[in-house]
């Protein structure tokens, strides 16, 4: 991945492609929490890509790169988020949480699923629990990230670990 | 049984079905968007637009990149500082180490295969942040340099003030020179540093050194700076391979009138919704905005209660700290924040020496807190509000403190 980045840093745009193309599952699921429309995700993921491409010769420390490419996409799914919320357009039809339901319906039968798992999460949580079991990232990382105060970060943090060990986890061990 | 964590964590890492079209329109992003202005271009632009305004100044170098790269710095404090033209460029040369050998991991180098400068800097009550630019030989490769430390450095000024030092042995021996009754301990403040920049054709490196002071110590009005460096150490990759260079490397200069100028803006309580709450200080400066207060508090014990007593009650009092992963986490302050009249939150930096405590909590008859808030002298309105919760095991409440301008 280093070498990669090195590359895009010298100006290698399918360089940069292919850094995108190894962390695509990821950022999809991470936009995911905030949009459901997939035309919509596509979009701010080529919007991040170009503007993360952009300076990523200023990028000081290569490890933060998919950090930052984080950041970057998160405030802009929340930018669409709040101009559509805003607008009231078809707000209902692109509910983030109509879509959750849905999808997670789907596979009930199954293992349980990304979809299912977030389901009686609200927004913050989601993302937290999205950044700090699927990237690592620390309350610090988070809260950075986020503009969130730690506190608060702990917090949505706490709240839906209790809410997945109530409605899933304890449940699942019982069925065993 | 699997953990919770891992639970989750099995879930959320497991691969969700993506759009058909979803990774043809990454292989496509190139060819199909176009660039837009970036807000980094907005802020330069700006930056420049003021630094004219006001000075009838162009500045030499590209503020541009200057600015760009506190993005992401650790204190959004510093960087709004920054992006209002409070920084500096000293002029100076490169420095080689003078009186002493130059040392390779312990074998003799040429003086002038390791020099270095400052390139520019930010200095306030709280912050001394450097980038310094470390020139090396053509025979280092700086392509496999991952960190660089700096090590046996103080930094003194023209009136003796140990602004910073992280050697101890350093620090005795100068305050012996000068016959000088510092505390080491006063001197170390918090230090964030990293590397910036590699410019291969130039064989340089540009580190950011930010010191953080402890908020109980305000950086001095000084107007000449001395930073001697013994040590600089290389880390050649994650596996820790190191180069240890040493040598004596002195740098000496004037500072820019801006930063020993520098005065603060003082606000006073206009309103606070309890009276039990003094506030010693709120000062607001260019890079963030300190906040003192005290508070009278009922010891959780008696030093006249029994052993047994008082193990039961530091046992309350931890329990109460406890968070969910059995972690202590002490937070006697909670959800604070600044807000100005304009109703732009501002919260601590990020930085580990955020809102400290200084008490006892379990004997002190009174609470001394300190906090740090990102707001600057550029989002300074006439009246600010601070919000807290106060989150002690026998005293939880909600906060507001209205200050004003000191006339």
């Amino acid at each position: 991945m280093e070498e990669l980045i090195k590359e895009a840093q010298n100006g290698d745009k399918e360089a940069f492609t292919k850094i995108i193309l190894n962390i695509r599952n990821d950022l999809y699921k991470i936009a995911k929490t905030r949009i459901s429309n997939d035309d919509d995700i596509e979009d701010l993921i080529q919007e991040t890509m170009i503007e993360t491409y952009k300076s990523i010769k200023k990028l000081r420390d290569p490890n933060k790169l998919k950090k930052w490419i984080i950041r970057i996409l998160i405030n802009k799914c929340n930018k669409l988020y709040k101009k559509n919320y805003k607008n009231n357009a078809l707000i209902n039809e692109y509910n983030i949480e109509n879509y959750i339901v849905l999808h997670s319906n789907q596979n009930i039968d199954d293992d349980l699923n990304f979809y299912y798992l977030i389901k009686d999460l609200k927004y913050e949580e989601r993302i937290v629990i999205i950044l700090h079991y699927m990237e690592d990232y620390s309350v610090n990382d988070i809260s950075k990230i986020l503009k969130m105060n730690k506190n608060t970060v702990k917090t949505h943090l706490f709240r839906a670990r209790e809410i997945i060990k109530t409605n899933f986890y304890e449940k699942e061990e019982v069925k065993k | 049984m699997k953990s919770l964590d891992d639970f989750i964590k099995n879930i959320v890492t497991k691969e969700i079905n993506e759009p058909q079209e979803y990774a043809t329109s990454i292989k496509n992003a190139f060819n199909t968007k176009t660039y837009t202005k970036s807000n980094f271009k907005k802020i330069a632009i700006t930056v420049c637009s003021f630094l004219i305004l006001i000075s009838g100044i162009v500045y030499a170098t590209d503020i541009k990149e200057f600015v760009s790269k506190y993005f992401y710095n650790f204190n959004e404090g510093v960087d709004t500082a920054i992006e209002n033209g409070y920084f500096d460029e000293p002029e100076m040369n490169y420095t080689n180490s003078e009186n002493i050998d130059v040392t390779i991991n312990g074998e003799k180098t040429n003086p002038s295969d390791i020099s270095l400068k400052v390139k520019d800097m930010v200095m306030d009550d709280y912050n001394l942040c450097f980038t310094f630019t470390l020139k090396f030989d053509s025979n280092i490769n700086i392509n496999n340099i991952y960190r660089i430390n700096l090590n046996k450095v103080i930094i003194t000024d023209e009136n003796k003030s140990i602004l910073y030092c992280n050697y101890k042995e350093i620090f005795d021996n100068y305050c012996n020179t000068y016959n000088l009754n510092y505390n080491y301990y006063n001197s170390t403040g918090g230090l964030n540093c990293y590397i910036l920049e590699k410019n291969e054709e130039t064989n340089t490196i540009d580190l950011m050194y930010n010191i953080i002071s402890d908020r109980e110590k305000v950086y001095p009005n000084s107007k000449h700076l001395n930073i001697q460096i013994g040590k600089i150490v290389l880390e050649e990759d994650k596996n820790k391979n190191e180069l240890i260079i040493e040598g004596n490397w002195n740098i000496s200069f004037n500072l820019n009138s801006k930063f020993y100028d520098r005065k603060p803006i003082n606000y006073i309580v206009k309103n606070c919704n309890y009276d039990d709450i003094f506030v010693t200080e709120a000062n607001l400066t260019d890079t963030g905005f300190s906040f003192k207060f005290t508070l009278p508090h009922q010891p959780f014990y008696s030093e006249t209660d029994s052993e047994e007593i008082k193990n039961k009650k530091r046992k309350n009092y931890y329990d109460y700290y406890t968070d969910e992963n059995g972690f202590i986490n002490i937070h006697i302050i909670k959800d604070n924040y600044i807000e100005n009249e304009l109703g732009k939150k501002f919260y601590n930096p990020l930085n580990s020496l955020e809102s400290q405590y200084n008490f006892d909590i379990l004997t002190s008859n009174y609470l001394y807190y300190t906090d740090a808030f990102t707001l600057t002298k550029a989002d300074q309105t006439d009246t600010l509000k601070i919000y807290f919760t106060l989150n002690l095991p026998d005293d939880q409440r909600n906060v507001c403190i209205e200050l004003e301008k000191k006339s």
